[in-house]
């Protein structure tokens, strides 16, 4: 009895520990990021993508679309996806092995006829069964695969593009008009750009026509809110910190374009995992580490993909575990990088980052959640120190939120007005009793039934943009 | 002692959670203010800009830019950018609405907008700097190359990329030479941005390639040929020639490149050689020219570039034969051909050239 009090006593020392240190590192990311939004700003005015809206010197792009199970959006997103504003760009939708109305809708929606292109086999899929065109859309090529995972369909889409850029994009999720035109130009301006990501923002809620946001509407359900907080959190303080010292670790799955023939060099998706996008980012940390080649992976926090956030906690329990098995797949795989010089910021800061607040991060709060009551039954914890350690991480916890807020108003996008701001400001501190704690015991159970989960498409269910 | 620095970082984090909420709102605040003024500004600068269009006479439309004028002066600085680039949209517009067009020019010499981004371009931060370049070359001011020219080589990368456009649309020859023979060893920038320079210029091309590749190494020359393609510079075509024989296939592909858009069967030796080179990217490059020349030597290379072992080469080999006049009594052989693969390459350019 006397060992496992002291176990629950240090234990509960090195929770209080580690909480007051994962909120100071997330502190410091949310001021390292608001100097950085202040910088991008003030070079807003000097960009020019709209230049190039008209020019043939633009690097032409293959959009990639794997779809599984797609059959509510996937007409009316194609549509979206044709017309964007970029010069030269094909549409390419890998349905992998759907087991819904996904291929009957998008063959009789676009009038598709199978053909028999030439594809050059860079990259190993699983077998194509038809591939389909129609000349009226010149862009869209539809792909009928084998059931292989995400990883596979954008291989697949890889050997069939045919521009030196593709974008992998989400089937369920929408890209601003102007998104790609936005990020291409990066890759004109800086040759050592080989991928550039963009920023995903929920959609639930806001309303877009025409493939353009046009304002935002407060999502009706709970759930819906607290995940434009944790959003904004996400991308522009934690993406925004490390892209400034080159250690992304990942670019979303939804919405990031990469250098074809890097991809391809590296060896392209890593096919039996289901977190694709951390996966094939770390990969080309390491592949081009190991070459010594000069590389630059970017993240464009005005480059806007939207995107559904679940609505239901079967959703999010499912997307939430998939997002954790993909963290804890790609952390074992490059497990040799970590406190590695050779691959410097990403093997000295971002990885050892990942490891101790990402992935164990969910194991230490996840057991803290009990542990700490149980120090408190076991008298080891005051209930001074009991309702102290609760006021702090609470109220840390609170500022960080409110400190992701802040952020997004200092994109000066001007997407919400002051009302709403408001509105959502008590999700920010509501989200830390309940939500927080639900999220975390997601993800301790994605670790826990790594080897189960691991490959699925974990598919969460959609509705319609609102229009 | 720990309760008393316990219950001190209770107050320290609710105290920044109150500033913090404050200063949300603040921002929140500033933010809706600013997108309400802007927007209500740009309606009425185009609701002015309208009633000076449609103007009957000469002194009221004198009035009405008046009224323009003072409306500006409020807030020079948001409102004059608001103005400059409605009116760089409607002057350089293709619209046969002259009228409109010559009220906008009135608008333009008598508020001078152009003042307001010279002095930015000397006083401003090196950001505003790179968009004082971006709107003096849209309103073409000439006169203020000297002062664009000392930001080409800037540190800052907008800033120098914003001026090299600006100096390339306003035609400043000698400063752009010096500018494209720095990328010899500056390969920061995609070889693009020189095609985009050549795309952007205002001046004479041809003048301008010659300059430039005088001291060229072969990035720049081949980046030349692929950016003066299209304009088929007589003189530059023993360049070219001289080229498709060259050890860097970058070159031999920009004047393979070239000679396919000039497209003279004089040189139908040369894109048939062209097409049996050892690098694919040359070889799917020079079919495309065997089709635009279409002599009987080209259609012949034609069809065996549409069995090349390369996809890629097949695939536009297939697609340029199927596009060539008489090309579809080939395309017919090859699908009854014993290569599989050729008669693929053709059946896919059949279905997407004319759906069938």
């Amino acid at each position: 009895m006397g060992i496992l009090r002291s176990i629950v006593f240090y234990f509960n020392i090195f929770c209080m520990l580690y909480t007051l240190a994962l909120s100071f590192v997330y502190i410091i990311q949310i001021v390292i990021s608001y100097f950085v939004i202040r910088q991008n700003n003030e070079k807003k005015i000097a960009k020019d993508h709209k230049h190039y809206i008209n020019s043939d010197n633009l690097l032409p792009i293959s959009i990639i679309v794997p779809a599984f199970n797609e059959e509510e959006n996937i007409i009316e997103n194609i549509y979206w996806m044709l017309n964007i504003e970029y010069p030269e760009h094909e549409v390419i939708i890998i349905n992998d092995g759907s087991t819904d109305n996904t291929h009957s809708k998008i063959v009789a929606g676009y009038k598709l006829k199978q053909i028999n292109p030439p594809i050059k086999i860079s990259l190993k899929t699983k077998q194509i069964r038809a591939v389909y065109f129609n000349p009226q859309y010149p862009n869209l090529i539809y792909v009928d695969k084998e059931p292989g995972g995400k990883s596979d369909a954008l291989n697949t889409g890889i050997n069939i593009s045919k521009y030196p850029l593709f974008v992998c994009l989400d089937a369920d999720s929408m890209i601003e008009r102007d998104a790609i035109l936005k990020i291409s130009t990066e890759f004109l301006k800086d040759t050592k750009t080989v991928v550039a990501g963009g920023f995903v923002r929920i959609a639930n809620g806001s309303v877009i026509e025409n493939g353009k946001w046009k304002r935002f509407k407060m999502p009706n359900l709970t759930i819906e809110r607290f995940q434009i907080i944790e959003y904004f959190r996400a991308f522009l303080s934690g993406r925004v910190s490390w892209n400034s010292t080159n250690s992304l670790l990942i670019v979303s799955g939804a919405f990031g374009v990469f250098n074809k023939s890097i991809v391809i060099e590296a060896g392209g998706y890593k096919t039996d995992t289901i977190g694709e996008d951390m996966e094939i980012i770390v990969t080309l940390h390491q592949y081009l580490r190991n070459k010594k080649r000069k590389y630059t992976i970017k993240f464009i926090e005005d480059a806007v993909c939207w995107t559904q956030g679940p609505m239901s906690v079967h959703d999010i329990r499912t997307q939430r575990r998939r997002w954790q098995i993909g963290l804890m797949d790609s952390l074992l795989h490059h497990k040799s990088m970590v406190l590695n010089p050779k691959y410097g910021s990403v093997g000295l800061l971002s990885l050892p980052y990942a490891w101790i607040f990402e992935f164990f991060g969910a194991l230490v709060e996840g057991f803290g959640y009990f542990v700490i009551p149980l120090a408190f039954l076991f008298n080891e914890l005051s209930l001074f120190f009991f309702l102290l350690y609760l006021a702090v991480s609470t109220l840390l916890g609170i500022l960080i939120s409110l400190g992701g807020l802040i952020l997004e108003q200092n994109t000066n996008r001007g997407a919400m007005t002051v009302k709403q701001c408001m509105q959502l400001t008590p999700y920010a501190m509501l989200e830390n009793f309940g939500y927080r704690q639900f999220i975390t015991l997601c993800r301790v159970e994605g670790i826990l039934r790594y080897h189960g989960l691991k490959s699925t498409w974990s598919k969460v269910k959609r509705e319609p943009f609102n229009q | 002692m720990l309760t008393g620095i316990a219950i001190t970082s209770i107050v320290v984090c609710f105290v920044l959670f109150i500033i913090l909420f404050i200063w949300l709102y603040a921002i929140a605040e500033k933010q809706e203010e600013k997108n309400k003024k802007s927007k209500e500004s740009h309606r009425r600068i185009a609701e002015m800009l309208g009633a000076i269009i449609d103007s009957p006479t000469n002194t009221s439309q004198s009035d009405e830019i008046y009224v323009l004028s003072s409306f500006i002066d409020k807030d020079k600085h948001e409102r004059i950018d608001i103005l400059s680039n409605i009116l760089i949209e409607g002057l350089l517009t293709d619209a046969e609405d002259e009228r409109g067009r010559k009220a906008l020019f009135m608008v333009f010499e008598l508020l001078k907008p152009q003042l307001h981004y010279s002095k930015m371009l000397r006083k401003g931060t090196a950001n505003e700097k790179a968009y004082a370049c971006k709107m003096l070359s849209a309103f073409y001011q000439v006169n203020e190359i000297p002062e664009i020219r000392k930001y080409i080589f800037d540190k800052n990368k907008e800033l120098s990329y914003n001026a090299s456009l600006a100096i390339s649309i306003l035609g400043d020859e000698d400063c752009l030479v010096k500018l494209i023979d720095s990328y010899k060893t500056n390969y920061d920038y995609s070889h693009r941005i020189i095609l985009e320079l050549f795309r952007i210029y205002s001046g004479d091309i041809r003048l301008l390639a010659i300059r430039c590749l005088e001291n060229s190494n072969n990035y720049i020359k081949a980046s030349i040929f692929k950016a003066v393609a299209k304009y088929k510079i007589v003189e530059f075509e023993i360049h070219y020639l001289y080229g498709a024989q060259d050890r860097d296939p970058n070159i031999r592909v920009a004047s393979i490149k070239a000679l396919c858009e000039i497209g003279n069967p004089k040189y139908e030796q040369t894109l048939i050689n062209a097409a049996q080179d050892t690098m694919w990217y040359v070889r799917s490059t020079a079919v495309k020219g065997l089709g635009k020349i279409n002599t009987v030597n080209s259609r012949r290379a034609l069809l065996d570039a549409v069995r090349d072992n390369e996809w890629w080469v097949r695939y536009n080999a297939a697609h340029t034969l199927v596009s060539m006049d008489g090309g579809l009594e080939m395309a017919e052989k090859v699908i009854g051909g014993y290569d599989k693969f050729a008669a693929d390459a053709v059946k896919f350019a059949l279905y997407k050239t004319y759906n069938i």
